[in-house]
């Protein structure tokens, strides 16, 4: 696999007078894969999202998304690959109504009205928004508006999709839809997805787990992996979810365990194993 | 949200005034405006008059409903009619009011300038009642168009007021929320000395524009990520179609035009 | 101070095509010095029920008995200043009401509007600071320099200054990382316990409602669904099931064990250790048996 995103020694800082946000940060993401970054606030995870679409440039090192490198005068080839979604669903709402919005960037690219029309209807459609073309933002609920950005990213094709926190905002029914909405534009489309996040519970289904601690990578793993490691995690302020928290008390009573569990029935079935053997 | 800010609001519809093309409907309300001053007889008002109801009959919204939202303006209307009868002395004394002479002229003309004013009143508000504010907006950007080449900021015109047509409702939610929030702080924003109401006001005020600040540099962030660069190059979803039933009602209001030429005294 | 609620409703808007019904006919009492979790979807009529709270709203229908205050439909509440001084509303994002120049300014600005005195504002400053943990050298920065989680508790600092008797938390770990989150609970926790408060937390959290309420209320559609302790709410899956909303996942969990070992396990508050180890014993029970 070639890798589509890479990070090699990359440092940022807001201004000199100012502590380095990221430092010496080198990664790659590959095409067709799922990361999630993860960190808690201001761990410098958010930095990276910026970074990867041109909105903030690095002070030293070098990044690369599809084979060109994110400068000045290559933003505008970079964002047409990278999608973004932000953590707030008001603040990135443009349009008066759905239909608006999602033509927004489709509007700025100068794509034909006719070819609009098409990707408008068809990214909605992924997101299960099509019912809602008239509304406007207010009268939508917050995972509503994140799905609505979710389409209007799909509208442009990128071949990334970032979401930085993008559900942080949002209530468990929220959360839940967008959840499920990834899912179902991943299975759909062919992208990579980068979803950034200090939850957990939703990198599960990630391929990869970058995590960031004080501006710098700390570990990459896969989520089973990175579900062992209970007490550093908690070190740098994040939680194992409630799964890998059980399999943890497990272990302590000298349960064997094939595999580190990711869901209720990975577990329930390693408690099978265990209970048939004795 | 108070019931005053239903009035004058976009009713949603279909009717035939409703899917004229906006940029027919302000052409024509703005030459109404001139016009409106060319009458000067009974059979030119009388035209005026009948083409202004009947639209408003076409819009299908209820005449009580439109005449609730001139509310604020009939007072006025009411109001200039008195003043002239007052202050005109044209024509013969017709009677008197606690030994004040009332001319003929004066309630003619009281009449005349106090339906004129009805009349501009009536009309422009049928806009904004068939009209959706972005599609206002739209017309607008295609009406200035021309101005394009005098360097004329057309474009960005139009773009902010849609985007603060989209934030109005947002804010709105905010100032109320902000307002509760420092209210249980003991803020008194409705008893009190006007100098103490006036002072409760900053701690409303400042985390109103905080926020303001902090929305508009991420939406900044947001429409730059989405590929925003300025109006060049861009397409449009939205557009406006000139179609028959347009080219009906122009043709039919320069008759209107022509007839009123034709009737004056 | 008990707080009852007697067939209160409240509709937004009335008599217009924007009529809206929050809250319909809703009764339940909350015991002075209890910590009670109000639990439901957004739209559930949670943030309605909240403002009678404070006399931000009076009940279009019914009948609210906060203490000696009184909000009832045809009257207005005239001291209703004292009910605010005795019940702090910390909203949600609160730190988005910050104004002043000064961190301690902000936090003084609720008492000074209750009229307390300059001495005793100074004096509450500093226990409060102490209390959500905010070291003193910040005391004259200005709360927009601070980080996100700082301003919180800030805020947080400003309510607690005005020395409530009730305390209304509103989604207070909204926006939190992990460590964040637990952290301001536990802090509410230790308050409610220290000062004896009255606490009422209006939470999506089944969660937070499990670990630290001893009644739950649930809201649904402006209704009251269920009530009671949180043990005895969480077990009543069906219910739950039926509005949409989440068990804890922990009851959950045991419920899916009970099922597939066909064995008899109930959640009773016990710690996660507890738990785990009670489903290895009740396995290895069952194959001796």
């Amino acid at each position: 696999m070639s890798s589509f995103i890479e990070f090699k020694h990359v440092s940022f800082r807001y201004s000199e007078e100012q502590p380095w946000v990221l430092k010496d940060v080198n990664f790659k993401i590959n095409v067709d894969e799922w990361v999630a970054i993860i960190g808690h606030n201001g761990s410098g995870k958010s930095t990276i999202a910026k970074l990867i679409n041109g909105l903030l440039f690095p002070q030293e090192g070098q990044i690369i998304v599809d084979g060109i490198e994110v400068k000045q005068d290559t933003v505008w080839e970079i964002r047409q690959r990278v999608g973004m979604v932000f953590q707030n669903p008001d603040n990135q709402f443009v349009g008066t109504t759905v239909r608006d919005d999602v033509a927004f960037g489709l509007e700025n690219r100068g794509i034909a009205r006719e070819e609009m029309v098409t990707r408008i209807n068809s990214s909605l459609a992924s997101v299960s928004m099509n019912d809602f073309l008239l509304h406007e933002p207010h009268r939508l609920s917050g995972g509503q508006k994140q799905r609505v950005a979710i389409a209007s990213v799909l509208a442009i094709s990128p071949t990334v999709i970032i979401l930085d926190e993008a559900t942080a905002m949002l209530d468990p029914r929220g959360r839940a839809e967008i959840m499920e909405t990834i899912n179902a534009v991943k299975h759909e489309r062919n992208l990579a997805l980068v979803t950034i996040t200090h939850d957990l519970t939703e990198i599960v289904q990630a391929d990869r787990v970058i995590v960031m601690n004080n501006g710098k990578v700390w570990l990459e793993s896969t989520p089973r992996n990175l579900f062992r490691q209970k007490d550093e995690l908690q070190s740098i302020g994040l939680d194992i979810p409630f799964v890998a928290k059980f399999a943890d008390e497990l272990k302590q009573l000298d349960v064997p365990l094939n595999h580190q569990p990711l869901n209720h029935e990975e577990l329930l079935e390693e408690l099978w194993t265990y209970h048939s053997k004795m | 949200m108070s019931n005053s800010f239903i009035i004058g609001q976009y009713v949603p519809g279909d009717s035939f005034i409703h899917r004229l093309d906006p940029r027919t409907k302000i052409a024509i309300i703005f030459t109404f405006v001139i016009v409106v001053f060319l009458a000067n007889s009974v059979a030119s008002y009388g035209l005026l008059t009948a083409f202004s109801i009947g639209s408003a009959l076409l819009t299908r919204i209820k005449l009580s409903y439109i005449a609730k939202g001139l509310t604020p303006v009939w007072f006025l209307i009411v109001f200039t009619f008195i003043l002239h009868l007052i202050v005109t002395k044209d024509g013969e004394v017709l009677f008197q009011i606690a030994s004040y002479p009332i001319y003929s002229g004066a309630i003619i003309q009281g009449a005349a300038i106090s339906l004129r004013f009805f009349l501009l009143i009536l009309v422009t508000s049928l806009l904004t009642l068939t009209t959706t504010p972005i599609e206002i907006t739209d017309a607008i950007e295609t009406l200035l168009g021309p101005l394009k080449k005098i360097k004329f900021p057309v474009h960005e015109l139009a773009l902010m007021m849609s985007i603060s047509l989209r934030f109005i409702p947002t804010l709105m939610q905010e100032t109320e929320k902000i307002s509760k929030a420092q209210a249980s702080r003991g803020v008194d924003f409705k008893t009190g000395p006007i100098r103490d109401r006036v002072q409760a006001v900053v701690p409303l005020l400042v985390p109103l524009f905080v926020s303001a600040f902090k929305r508009a540099e991420e939406l900044a962030m947001a429409m730059e990520a989405r590929g925003y660069q300025g109006g060049e190059g861009r397409t449009k979803l939205r557009e406006l179609k000139i179609e028959g039933r347009d080219l009906f009602v122009i043709s039919l209001f320069l008759l209107i035009i022509i007839g009123l030429v034709m009737t004056r005294a | 101070m008990d707080i009852s609620f007697k067939n209160v409703s409240y509709i937004y808007q009335p008599n217009t095509p924007f009529e809206h019904r929050a809250l319909q006919n809703l009764s339940f009492d909350i015991k002075s010095g209890s910590y009670v979790a109000i639990v439901g979807h957004t739209g559930s009529g949670k943030s309605t029920l909240l403002q009678h709270l404070n006399g931000l709203l009076r009940p279009t229908d019914g009948q609210v008995q906060i203490g000696n205050f009184t909000l009832s439909p045809d009257e207005k509440l005239k001291n209703v200043m004292d009910l605010r001084k005795k019940v702090g509303v910390v909203f949600q994002y609160p730190e988005h009401q910050l104004f002043e120049e000064t961190v301690a300014k902000d936090i003084g600005f609720g008492p000074k509007n209750f009229g307390e005195a300059e001495q005793e504002i100074n004096k509450r400053l500093y226990e409060v600071i102490e209390a959500v943990q905010l070291p003193e050298s910040l005391l004259e920065r200005s709360p927009f320099d601070l980080s996100g989680g700082q301003m919180r508790r800030v805020a947080i600092a400003g309510v607690l200054a005005m020395a409530p008797e009730v305390l209304v938390l509103d989604e207070p770990t909204a926006g939190l990382d992990p460590r964040g989150q637990k952290d301001m609970m536990d802090m509410f926790y230790q308050l409610h316990k220290q000062k004896g408060l009255t606490t009422i937390l209006v939470t999506h959290s089944m969660e937070d409602a499990l670990r630290y309420a001893d009644h739950v209320i649930i809201l649904n559609k402006g209704t009251k669904y269920m009530e009671g302790t949180p043990l005895d709410v969480f077990t009543r899956k069906q219910e739950l099931n039926e509005v949409q909303l989440d068990i804890p996942e922990i009851i959950e969990f045991l419920n899916k064990v009970e099922k597939r070992f066909a064995i008899n396990l109930s959640y009773q508050g016990q710690s996660l250790a507890e738990v785990a180890q009670q489903v290895v014993e009740k396995l290895k029970g069952k194959n001796y048996e």
